[in-house]
């Protein structure tokens, strides 16, 4: 069922960098790994395979679904574009995508538990939380966009906003992994108005520990508390039937 | 290299006193007097806005420029003035990169290295060869071109980006190709070609311009097919493109008389203005457009200079006045209309004003 689920991922991965003329001349390689690493990054959580029988199985399942999905943005990557990326510079983006898709299938986790132990629905639960999941992404990833104009009033007070407003996104997180300088590609230059203030982008450093200790705290907080092998709650009410075919 | 940079010291010494000459013969007394103040005052801000580092504003870019503002005033700093010149120089320096760029972070690293090679090149230090030989490398690779999968059909190429590898922009071609003439790089470098293919596209001139859009008043436009919304997108030409278009030829080596030049002076003459950035009804990239219309203008070597509406004017008298009256008592400058391209921050639109003054003052 999960390579069900990955060769449905593939095919929609392939449609949409097509359909945003991802494989075209213009768009140079840094932001060819920002665009196929968002596009799968927002997709794979929308065939979230949901949570398992027990905290064990969840975590496996987040962690694994989570590598499919890197792996899929790097094969993607090795033959997108005009010649096939080097693996010195797809590692990086990959490995980004995947901690970013750790914390946000973890937390589609915490919302899929949480609400299939209130309303008792498996499947709408199941669903609901990789849609919520993918839609957090968007917000988050768009945040310089929606949030830019009223970051822009506030730096005349407090600089350090625009880099804030700029650092929480996930786009920019995937394109300092792909070093690519995100607002000044084409169309965040001329849709963004942080392109032409003064910003920094984080650290890919700071990135990675912060992503690694957010994931970590997701991720094994749950099994520490209940115990690998124990059953969760709201899986002992209701049996996902999607998830029956993974156990 | 070395010989380069003697003989490129030996030419400036050479020809000084009749550039000198030039600013002497043809601007009002009083006024040069003002300019030259107003400079000192600039220099005195920028002195103070240095770090314990170094540094100005902790920026490579900016500490360069605030570094060649020194470099290039009338008072003649140099090196061993002290450590308010050295003490930028190995700020500079200490951003050295392996492969040859000069920048702090992936941002703007083509800007900040060319920027650094005018600076290091204003030292006339030959102790610097080799970074900035390693500098022109770091350029001319990063220039776009077939070693990037791109064709000489394609709109891009030629270009060079604010640094990593995206987009190339008329504004940092502009700024490379300083660069490259301050490193003494080979006339004869395809990178210079390259260029100009480059520069051709962003070129309203439908005669040396092949993209479709490209209308014929002569004047440039930020990118091949488009302008940042701040100038109001499109590609109507504006004077701050058209500036840097125009050097940009020059510094490659095209002619006064090639009919590319002509246009595009032709254009800054006709829309001149000092109130706003002309072609565009806004304050946008003033100080930027006042920078390389004083370069622009001192390169191309006329002193006066007819409108559009027929009126004579003294750009070097005109432009002193203008930026005198927008000095701030501190001594520093400021665009107080626009936030756009950093034209807020005093340090950096200082270092530009006062690089302007020593254009017009030469």
């Amino acid at each position: 069922m999960i390579a069900m689920r990955w060769a449905v991922l593939a095919v929609a991965t392939v449609l949409t960098l097509a359909a945003f003329g991802a494989t075209g001349t213009d768009l140079q390689p840094s932001a060819l790994r920002v665009a196929v690493t968002a596009i799968v990054g927002l997709l794979a959580p929308l065939f979230w395979p949901g949570i398992g029988a027990t905290a064990a199985r969840t975590t496996l399942r987040i962690v694994g679904w989570s590598l499919a999905a890197a792996c899929l943005a790097a094969i993607a990557l090795r033959f997108a574009g005009n010649h096939g990326q080097p693996f010195a510079r797809i590692l990086p983006a990959c490995a980004m995508l995947m901690l970013i898709l750790l914390v946000i299938h973890a937390l589609a986790a915490i919302v899929e538990q949480h609400w299939r132990s209130k309303s008792g629905n498996a499947e709408s639960s199941h669903e609901m939380a990789g849609r919520t999941a993918a839609l957090v992404l968007a917000l988050l990833g768009a945040v310089p966009l929606w949030l830019g104009p009223a970051a822009e009033l506030l730096a005349r007070r407090q600089a350090w906003i625009i880099d804030a407003v700029i650092g929480v996104s996930p786009l920019t997180h995937l394109a300092v992994a792909s070093g690519n300088d995100l607002l000044r590609n084409p169309w965040f230059y001329q849709h963004s108005n942080l392109a032409a203030l003064r910003f920094s982008y984080p650290s890919l450093t700071t990135l990675i520990a912060t992503y690694v200790a957010i994931a970590l705290i997701l991720v094994l907080a749950p099994l520490a508390a209940r115990g690998p092998g124990r059953p969760t709650a709201s899986t002992i009410a209701t049996t996902h039937p999607a998830t029956e075919h993974v156990k | 290299m070395m010989k380069r940079l003697v003989l490129a010291a030996c030419a400036s010494l050479v020809l000084a006193p009749s550039a000198t000459y030039a600013a002497e013969a043809t601007m009002d007394p009083q006024l040069r007097e003002k300019a030259r103040r107003a400079v000192d005052a600039g220099l005195h801000y920028l002195r103070g806005q240095q770090a314990a580092d170094g540094s100005v504003a902790r920026s490579v870019g900016v500490t360069a420029l605030s570094l060649r503002a020194f470099l290039e005033s009338h008072r003649g700093y140099n090196e061993s003035d002290g450590p308010f010149i050295t003490r930028q120089v190995d700020f500079v320096l200490s951003k050295v990169q392996s492969d040859g760029s000069i920048s702090e972070s992936l941002q703007n690293t083509a800007y900040n290295t060319a920027v650094s090679m005018n600076a290091l090149a204003a030292t006339k230090n030959p102790k610097y060869e080799s970074v900035m030989s390693a500098a022109r490398k770091f350029l001319i690779n990063h220039q776009i071109d077939e070693q990037e999968g791109y064709k000489p059909d394609h709109r891009y190429y030629g270009g060079i980006g604010y640094g990593g590898d995206e987009r190339p922009d008329l504004s940092n071609v502009y700024l490379a190709v300083e660069g490259l003439k301050a490193a003494s790089t080979d006339p004869n470098d395809p990178v210079w070609k390259k260029a100009l293919v480059f520069v051709n596209r962003t070129q309203n001139r439908s005669e040396s311009n092949d993209q479709p859009w490209a209308g014929n008043d002569g004047g440039f436009v930020y990118m091949p097919g488009w302008n940042p919304p701040e100038q109001g997108g499109g590609t109507t030409s504006y004077g701050g493109m058209t500036a840097a278009g125009l050097l940009s030829l020059l510094f490659a080596g095209v002619d006064k008389t090639d009919p590319r030049v002509q246009a595009a002076y032709k254009w800054m003459t006709v829309n001149y203005t000092l109130d706003v950035n002309p072609g565009t009804t806004g304050k946008h990239g003033l100080f930027y457009f006042y920078n390389a219309f004083a370069k622009v203008m001192l390169a191309y070597g006329e002193p006066e200079f007819t409108d559009g509406k027929g009126q004579k004017h003294n750009w070097r008298n005109e432009l002193a006045q203008k930026l005198v009256s927008l000095q701030s008592a501190d001594g520093s400058w400021a665009n107080k209309d626009s936030n756009a391209w950093w034209e807020d921050k005093p340090q950096l639109v200082t270092a530009w004003s006062v690089i302007a003054l020593e254009h017009l003052l030469k």
